[in-house]
């Protein structure tokens, strides 16, 4: 029998109904903004101080990009570190955290060394050096290995997986069951929610790669999608003139304007892991929720 | 050699597994330790990866290499920043032919200047170091590791090449560190920086003068903000364009703007920005705010914003040079106010009669050679070389597809450029193919009138307003600051903090939130918390080399 809703109620229900249509369209605005922009032509965007309806739908902004080897290749290459990225992470989480639920010998040692690193970071120097020796320079491992385990999701996942009760553990064993197939029969189907949410974690993260790559990829070519973008993106707003004025000389070439490509550059970034999150999203919700509170 | 071994391990993992990318990280490895340190390790290195081209170097040290130096290549490997996007490739076209004429083997690396400042101190504390590193200008990290012996002093080298012992005193005192000179630098013009420009078919419109002095600024902006300056009925139009941080202001002179022009009654150079010159301009723009021919947001206004307004016709006064520029900007402005004539404000006459703008150092970017190079003059040689030839002048007029020089350096006629109107114009994103691209040295000038800005230009609207600034600043003095001709720790490290308090104590002043009285307190501030201390030290370096400021 449907509850009687008072006065009061609908009352409520409107101001939150309100409320909530507010904050979407303050979240949903600035993406229509981009994306008005993008499309709108050069001389339009200059006289109009708040573009909401270009007039006249212009597609150079989005012809320079797709002509341009270099956007494309980066997102072929931030596509190639997200799901690679994604999986090492997934696969090294999971395993260790894994590890860490039996009752090992120095167990509660390596839980330190993981929390340790919580609060202390080598810095960049330090793991620049690590990363140089390793030989990883200029590869695209080099993006996805010293990031590869993140503490916080692993003691997260560490935490899930304690969820699951020990008798299952116990029964597998009985059943002759290794540690290995107890982790790939048992523990990964049993936490399907947790992968994706974390899979969705390191997704994100992967696919914002940008400071890493500058740092250890020498070879332009190699470049992250977000340091492409940042590049074609950044506006002459600096108060060094000389700055500016080699920044203006670099651009002098009859390119359309920065502006709306920077707009269109965004738009193209950001969709592809728009598309990716809705697919992941009943079970990302779930799975952080199973990890963080325990029933 | 336990790092190695990892290395092998790792590069057999990736042969194995298979997996994409790894290629790379073999390679790099085995070039960075190339490019780092003494001959020796390049040496092993080179022979254990079993390379085949043996172009390669070799550094081998089985000298009497003095007879066959020229006949040798050289790997020479550089790291600089850029403003290009895309940036050029490595391997391109340009890098080959220099190869080619130079008998050497460039490995070119580019790095965005957004985050050149974070990588460089990385690289360098990781002793990758290049034989080539290029900076934007001179700041604490290249005074830091020039005294740390990172950089080849080159006072020994310059001599004997033509176009490098040209670049006059006052430049290379910026790039000079206790009386050894660390880098090569680029050339850009002292005259022609940011310029005040104005809207002078909006003085016409209204019937105005203009402005000498700033009461008649003053009048002026506000005419502009008021009066309807571009006739269209609509109260849509500004004085002045001003952005946060009070980017540029209203520089009308030496006196009034942020260059240590001005004295204390000690007799010691100031900052600009705390002297009674400045403290004059923000009364004007005070005034001016106060009279709405100011923006109202300008505190929170990007200039790149403010830069945007100024070519769309909607405000008077701006800031624009005629050197280095995009006609795009330009030619949108005469497309949208088909009357619109611009024109650089003359500056005013000084208290002290002077009459002329602060100059920019004269230089931007350089190029410092690693001191692990001290061994090896071949290379030293060959590097300045390279640059000499880069750096010699071509003038405007020559520069087209019938002198071969510049012919080359641009990669060629159709490939690097084309030729319209008789004037050499770049294709767009063929970067990769001029071989000026990869040094990343530039002409430099004899003097600053030959660049003839005006002449290389398409669109007739830009190129007028140009050659009418070049033809205005022909005749106008420029200050050049002293403060870029010395190494102040105590600069390096203070001023930015102290300047940032400056600039908030002036935006409140501006927009009425602190009263203009307070000025006084605000330089005692500077002053007490290291300003003072930053004074002593430069007027003491300048002193000591016996460095002044200069009209020119």
């Amino acid at each position: 029998m449907p509850i009687k809703r008072t006065l009061a109620d609908r009352i409520t229900d409107g101001i939150n109904l309100f409320l909530l249509l507010l904050l979407s369209l303050v979240m949903l605005f600035p993406f229509y903004y981009i994306t008005a922009v993008s499309f709108s032509s050069y001389e339009e965007f200059v006289n109009t101080d708040f573009l909401l309806f270009p007039k006249a739908w212009v597609l150079d902004a989005y012809r320079f990009i797709f002509d341009s080897k270099e956007f494309i290749r980066s997102i072929g290459v931030t596509v190639y570190i997200t799901v690679v990225g994604s999986i090492v992470s997934l696969l090294l989480t999971s395993t260790m955290a894994f590890a860490l639920i039996r009752k090992l010998w120095g167990q509660r040692f390596y839980l330190f060394l993981v929390l340790f690193t919580f609060i202390f970071g080598a810095g960049m120097i330090p793991t620049y050096l690590i990363v140089k020796a390793t030989g990883l320079i200029d590869s695209y491992w080099s993006l996805i290995i010293p990031d590869a385990i993140s503490a916080f999701n692993l003691i997260v996942m560490r935490q899930f997986f304690l969820s699951i009760p020990e008798e299952l553990h116990e029964a597998a064993v009985i059943d002759g069951a290794n540690d290995l197939q107890i982790y790939t029969r048992i523990i990964l189907p049993l936490s399907k929610p947790a992968l994706a949410a974390f899979g969705l974690f390191y997704a994100v993260g992967q696919w914002n790669t940008y400071f890493t790559a500058i740092l250890y990829l020498n070879d332009p070519s190699k470049w992250t999608v977000q340091v492409i973008l940042r590049q074609i993106v950044i506006l002459d707003d600096t108060t060094n003139t000389l700055a500016s004025a080699a920044r203006e000389a670099a651009r002098s070439a009859h390119l359309p304007p920065p502006e709306t490509i920077g707009m269109a550059a965004i738009i193209l970034a950001t969709i592809p892991i728009l598309i990716v999150y809705p697919f992941l999203q009943k079970h990302f919700a779930k799975g952080v929720m199973l990890g963080s509170v325990k029933g | 050699m336990k790092t190695n071994k990892i290395v092998t391990l790792f590069a057999a993992l990736c042969l194995v597994t298979g997996l994409a990318g790894c290629g790379g990280s073999n390679n790099n490895s085995e070039s960075n330790t190339a490019s780092t340190n003494n001959a020796e390790t390049t040496d092993s290195s080179n022979t254990t990866t079993n390379k085949t081209n043996a172009n390669t170097t070799t550094n081998t040290t089985t000298d009497n290499a003095a007879a066959t130096t020229t006949d040798k290549k050289l790997e020479i490997s550089s790291i600089q920043g850029t403003w290009a996007s895309p940036l050029p490739d490595p391997a391109g076209n340009g890098a080959k032919m220099i190869n080619e004429k130079f008998n050497v083997d460039l490995k070119s690396q580019f790095v965005p200047y957004d985050e050149y400042a974070n990588k460089l101190p990385v690289v360098m504390a990781a002793g990758d170091l290049p034989d080539m590193i290029g900076m934007e200008g001179v700041d604490a990290n290249f005074v830091k590791w020039a005294k740390q012996g990172a950089f080849l002093p080159l006072n020994d080298y310059i001599d004997k090449y033509d176009a490098i012992k040209n670049i006059p005193k006052s430049v290379w005192d910026a790039v000079t560190v206790d009386g050894k000179i660390y880098a090569i630098p680029n050339y850009f013009p002292a005259k022609y920086g940011k310029k005040p420009i104005i809207r002078k078919d909006w003085l016409d419109n209204l019937g105005l003068s203009m402005p000498t002095s700033y009461d008649e600024l003053k009048k002026v902006a506000i005419a502009f903000a008021k009066n309807d300056p571009d006739k269209d009925g609509k109260n849509d139009t500004l004085g002045l364009g001003l952005a946060k941080s009070i980017v540029y202001g209203a520089w009308m002179g030496a006196e009034w703007d942020s260059g240590w022009y001005n004295k204390n009654d000690k007799g010691q150079l100031i900052p600009g920005n705390i002297s009674e010159g400045f403290k004059k301009q923000v009364t004007l723009l005070r005034d001016l705010y106060k009279e709405g021919a100011i923006s109202k947001d300008w505190a929170v206004t990007k200039s790149a914003d403010a830069r945007k307004d100024f070519f769309a016709g909607k405000i008077g006064i701006y800031y624009e040079q005629p050197y280095d520029i995009s006609e795009t900007r330009f030619k949108q402005l005469k497309e949208t106010n088909p009357t619109a004539e611009l024109a650089v404000i003359p500056p005013f006459t000084q208290d002290d009669g002077q009459q002329g703008f602060t100059g920019l150092p004269g230089y931007y970017e350089l190029h410092s050679l690693n001191a692990n190079l001290k061994d090896d003059p071949d290379k030293i040689d060959r590097i300045l070389e390279m640059i000499n030839y880069f750096m010699t002048f071509i003038p405007v007029d020559q520069r087209n597809d019938q002198n071969p020089e510049f012919d080359w350096q641009h990669g060629g006629v159709g490939k690097g450029y084309n030729m319209e109107n008789g004037v050499a114009l770049d294709i767009d994103g063929a970067f990769s193919e001029m071989p000026e691209t990869y040094l990343g040295i530039r002409y430099w000038a004899p003097t600053d009138e030959d660049t003839q800005p005006a002449m290389v230009l398409q669109d007739p609207f830009t190129k007028s307003f140009v050659q009418s600034a070049v033809d205005l600043l022909k005749n106008t003095k420029t200050y050049l600051d002293p403060v870029n001709r010395v190494h102040s720790d105590l600069l390096y490290a203070k001023v930015s903090e102290l300047d940032q308090t400056v600039a908030e104590h002036t935006t409140k002043m501006i927009v009425g939130q602190e009263s203009i009285e307070d000025w006084d307190k605000m330089v005692q501030e500077y002053l007490s918390k290291g300003g003072q201390d930053i004074i002593d030290q430069v007027n003491q370096l300048l002193d000591k080399d016996g460095i002044a400021g200069e009209w020119k």
